[in-house]
């Protein structure tokens, strides 16, 4: 098989480590890790080198993470966190690749650290350590803190296409480098070039070559691959084998280039991409045609990578044709007849594509699934299913006959065969098996309305982000890119306290209905007429939460002291001066100075949201399958559970220059957004990190755009609209991180309960539960004293 | 940076358990990088030598780990100076397996690119393959052949030794292999190899 990812994973992680970074004459090193079971020398000598890949002075807290590949060319990715206020690094070792999930983690562990109690984190990383892994698509739940803390994260589906602005990495991507410079990546990874990311962030490095890899899916990078190459491993770029690496700018520096050979080298600072072959142009014509146009519609959600998995649908899907079934015989690949049965313009491209590793791999891992009898099930083949409808069921018969063939024939080397399969995907299966109808009927109306609109992404952007209330509404970046259906029962509540919040300072001139109206950003956000329909309110009410969102920003935030960026990143589009403009945080200028966002950008997205719009209008009711009733949210009563009424000021007095300050502030004035807002690792995050880039939203200059009250539509009728915003609920495939879902036949009052957890595990995530340490004692939680490391006696300890 | 002259890369390939990795270590006794192998995934030593007063840096990169592939493709061999194919002259079915390594890389890597055929683990007794036999192969094949034993360090140093010099020569009459052939800036490829020349104090 092709894939670098290990199955039948047994713990969530397999080590924790705490580096120390290093010093003049010393280089860094472990100081603590649990398990200390955990013994393989080789890992845990080059962690702390990947931990600290350079000597580098850290500003902001910041994620990020590595890849290390054992001899098997499996992946072991480790989660990285370093924050300005802490002596040593964080880094989690795991065989699971789900960054979100991660990052909360040991934001969760670094917490813990400074926790009163010594006890604490070890603890938590035994019961986490220990505890079963959830199935896909659940939830994996630890209790912790003697059962008054969760920890909770969802189990990543399988298949499961990275969206925007979910999937942290593919976001920070995509606000790095612009589409035409993907489309450079995505070919010459094709053509399986020696290619350097390079960035001054780490986090942006590791994220863009991760996002990278994602985006070449159903096929994974074969070759050397190291999102963050450490400064000691500097040889690596001299490989002259093909490579994908994140080089840190200050690694690269120390690079000869012409030492490196031809390689491509994308700057994801200036988004600018340097390479001696022409491969872009070198694909079909038509596979580039039609990718650029869907890229030019299509940004939210899964859009980005629906349309590279669309161009790989269209290079090598045709290998369906290919297929040869035998009856008694394991299926096997014709190249051949691949090539013939192929369009004669492809045919030289895919002549090449045979000789690929990635290609090469692909089809076997392909012929796995198919000798394993899981079919064509994944994102891919249901892409395909589209896009050659005919020999899809032809071919399906065919296989049906070979399954049913193999099933009398061979009994026992089907269920070996079956048995060896990775357990995800098996259970993957079963839920398209099971879920089977519903989703197929979701699926198959979403799969007809995209042939009938021309604008399906938005549509299902909207399913999506329906489904997905964890999308954070007070990280701006979620903000700014969760458009329509933005989860339900979140805004029902938030909408009430936003209201009664701003009511006087907005009132004035917004009418977000009528098409001249702006209130985000003039030219870009609004400018497609809604009124006429019928339908009118979904899109109205997504529109009047996300203005909230806005809104809330800019009244919420307070100024921070902020420091010179370089200019495009996710967290730049939120830099702005107060003067700024607010559509320049809708939308992140790419290139130069902010002001100068580019344009089509700008509009790319106005296009994108009036279509999302248009689309949700027309949504025929197989979306709707069944509108989950959700219980509108009561607003807190519980006061104990307010957890900002007075601590906020403690902390953030003590950091107002980083971001933490910025984040108590912030909610202690917006204590709505977070209780409303079920916690989501990835865009939250990003606020996180940012702090001080938020100051940008302060800015109040076109408050008097704004006036959410003024709409139409009454906030009790929002409340009711929105409660059906998550939509597509009966497809598995886009319910990733599903909350919305799971609760929809609960009574109110577990509702409740889900979200005081959620904000619980919010407030951990900032190392904010005051609620929890208070448990523990307030007085001597102190979180300023970021120095103090645990002493356990079942501690690996290194001197 | 290291002061040298040349950067030749050497890539090592062969079936799995010929020796390929030991060889390498043999030569560089190991001494760097340290086994980062293990956590890149693929290995490479790097030895420095010299040859007439100019020194070299050579580069050697195994392809254990990549055995999980059926076949390697073009892709691996790009970039390479020089390839060195491996059989273990105490298992027939490693040298029947020749063929197969050749056709790849005569079907991808540069028509000039420098071919080494080694016959590794001479120490053994129980030689199955006679070394005239990989001598015959070699020739017809248009390659150096050497045997050598990477335990007891025979011949382990001559053949890089060779190699390095031949690269050399090579360079010299920049006739170097040229990967990519697309690519308009055949300078930027050659410059690999002449300029390299202690570029830190040329800039």
């Amino acid at each position: 098989m092709g894939s670098r990812i290990r199955e039948n994973v047994k713990h969530f992680f397999e080590c924790f480590c705490e580096i120390v970074p290093p010093t003049n004459d010393k280089e860094p090193w472990i100081i603590q890790q649990y398990p200390d079971k955990y013994k393989d020398e080789e890992v845990l000598k080059s962690v702390p080198q990947f931990a600290y890949p350079y000597k580098f002075e850290n500003e902001v807290i910041q994620h990020y993470s590595f890849v290390l590949t054992d001899s098997q060319s499996k992946w072991t990715f480790g989660f990285c966190r370093h924050d300005p206020k802490s002596e040593t690094a964080i880094v989690v070792l795991s065989y699971l690749p789900w960054h979100q999930a991660f990052y909360k983690f040991i934001d969760t562990t670094a917490v813990l650290m400074h926790s009163s109690r010594t006890e604490d984190l070890r603890e938590f990383l035994y019961a986490v350590y220990n505890a079963r892994l959830a199935e896909p698509g659940k939830k994996f739940v630890v209790p912790f803190n003697r059962g008054e803390s969760t920890f909770s994260i969802d189990v990543p589906r399988p298949f499961q296409l990275p969206s925007i602005p979910e999937n942290r990495n593919l976001t920070e991507y995509f606000n790095a480098v612009d589409t035409h410079n993907m489309m450079v990546i995505f070919a010459s990874m094709l053509y399986e070039r020696r290619i350097i990311f390079t960035s001054k962030k780490l986090q942006r490095l590791s994220a863009c070559v991760q996002s990278a890899n994602d985006i070449i899916y159903p096929m994974i990078w074969q070759h050397i691959f190291i999102p963050v190459l450490p400064m000691s491993f500097m040889d690596y770029l001299f490989a002259p084998m093909p490579f994908l690496i994140g080089v840190p700018d200050e690694v690269l520096k120390q690079v000869h280039r012409n030492e490196i050979g031809d390689v491509v080298i994308l700057d994801a600072d200036a988004n600018t991409v340097e390479t001696p072959f022409d491969d872009l142009n070198s694909l079909p014509q038509e596979v580039i045609v039609s990718l650029k146009k869907q890229l030019r519609n299509k940004s939210l959600g899964d859009g980005v990578s629906r349309a590279f998995l669309r161009a790989l649908v269209q290079l090598i899907g045709g290998y369906r044709d290919a297929l040869r079934f035998q009856s008694g015989q394991e299926v096997t690949f014709d190249s051949e007849k691949f090539i013939e049965t192929r369009p004669v313009s492809l045919q030289p491209f895919l002549r090449e594509m045979l000789n690929l590793q990635t290609f090469q791999q692909f089809i076997e891992e392909r012929l796995t699934m198919l000798n394993t009898g899981q079919g064509f099930s994944d994102e891919f083949e249901f892409e395909l299913e589209g896009y050659c409808a005919k020999s899809g069921s032809k071919l399906k018969q065919q296989y049906k006959e070979w399954t049913s063939t193999m099933k009398k024939e061979g009994t026992a080397f089907f269920r070996s065969v079956k048995d060896k399969a990775n357990p995800a995907v098996k259970s993957a299966v079963k839920t398209v098996k099971d879920g089977g109808k519903g989703m197929k009927s979701a699926y198959k109306g979403w799969r007809s309305r995209m042939k009938d609109n021309s604008g399906p992404h938005q549509l299902q952007n909207g399913l999506d982000n329906g489904e997905k209330p964890r999308s954070a509404p007070s990280s701006p970046t979620g903000k700014r890119r969760s458009v329509p259906g933005f989860s339900a029962p979140i805004a029902s509540y938030r909408k009430d306290a936003a209201l009664g919040f701003k009511n006087t300072s907005i009132q004035r001139s917004y009418s977000p209905l009528s098409p001249g109206s702006q209130p985000i950003s003039p030219d870009a956000f609004l400018d497609t007429p809604r009124s006429g329909s019928p339908t009118l309110d979904i899109p109205r009410i997504d529109l009047m939460n996300e203005m909230e969102d806005m809104l809330k920003l800019r009244l919420d935030t307070p100024p921070v002291d902020r420091s010179l960026k370089p200019v495009r990143s996710l967290e730049n589009f939120k830099n702005a001066s107060p003067l700024a403009s607010p559509d320049r945080w809708v939308f992140p200028s790419r290139i130069g100075a902010p002001i100068a966002s580019p344009p089509n950008r700008l509009f790319l997205h106005t296009l994108n949201h009036s279509q999302e719009t248009q689309n949700l209008l027309q949504s025929p009711d197989d979306v709707f399958l069944s509108p989950p009733s959700v219980p509108p949210r009561a607003p807190p009563r519980d006061t104990s559970r307010d957890l900002f009424g007075t601590t906020p000021f403690v902390v953030g007095g003590g950091h107002s220059e980083n971001g933490d300050a910025l984040f108590f502030v912030a909610n202690q004035h917006s204590v709505d957004i977070v209780k409303l807002s079920p916690p989501t690792c990835s865009p939250r995050r990003k606020q996180h990190e940012e702090t001080e880039d938020l100051i940008r939203l302060d800015s109040t200059s076109d408050l008097e755009d704004f006036d959410p009250l003024s709409s139409k539509s009454s906030p009790s009728r929002s409340n009711s609209k929105t409660s059906q915003a998550p939509l597509s609920i009966t497809n598995p495939l886009y319910t990733y991180e599903n909350h919305g879902l799971k609760q929809n036949g609960r009574t109110s009052s577990s509702q409740q309960w889900t979200n005081n957890r959620n904000d619980q595990d919010l407030l951990q995530e900032y190392g904010l539960n005051f609620n929890f340490s208070s448990a523990q004692g307030q007085q001597s939680f102190d979180p300023f004293n970021t120095n103090k490391v645990n002493s356990q006696g079942q501690w690996t300890k290194f001197e | 940076m290291d002061d040298y002259k040349f950067l030749f890369k050497v890539v090592l390939v062969g079936n799995a358990g010929v020796g390929k990795t030991c060889l390498v270590r043999r030569f560089t006794q190991g001494l760097f990088p340290p086994g980062q192998g293990a956590t890149i995934g693929v290995d490479f030593m790097i030895k420095t030598v010299e040859v007439g007063n100019e020194k070299i840096k050579l580069q050697i990169w195994d392809t254990a780990g990549q055995e999980r592939f059926r076949s390697i493709t073009q892709s691996y061999y790009r970039s390479a100076h020089a390839l060195i194919l491996v059989y273990d002259i105490s298992c027939q079915p490693t040298f029947d397996c020749l063929p197969d390594w050749l056709r790849e890389i005569e079907e991808y890597a540069s028509s000039k690119v420098l071919r080494v055929l080694v016959g590794n683990k001479i120490d053994r007794e129980d030689r199955e393959i006679p070394a005239h036999v990989g001598e015959e192969f070699a020739e017809r094949h248009n390659m150096y052949y050497l045997e050598t034993s990477a335990k007891e360090s025979d011949n382990v140093e001559k053949l890089f030794m060779q190699i390095a010099e031949d690269l050399m020569k090579q360079a010299r009459n920049r006739d170097l292999p040229r990967y990519d052939s697309n690519t308009q800036n055949i300078d930027g490829r050659t410059s690999v190899i002449n300029d390299t020349s202690c570029c830190s104090k040329l800039q």
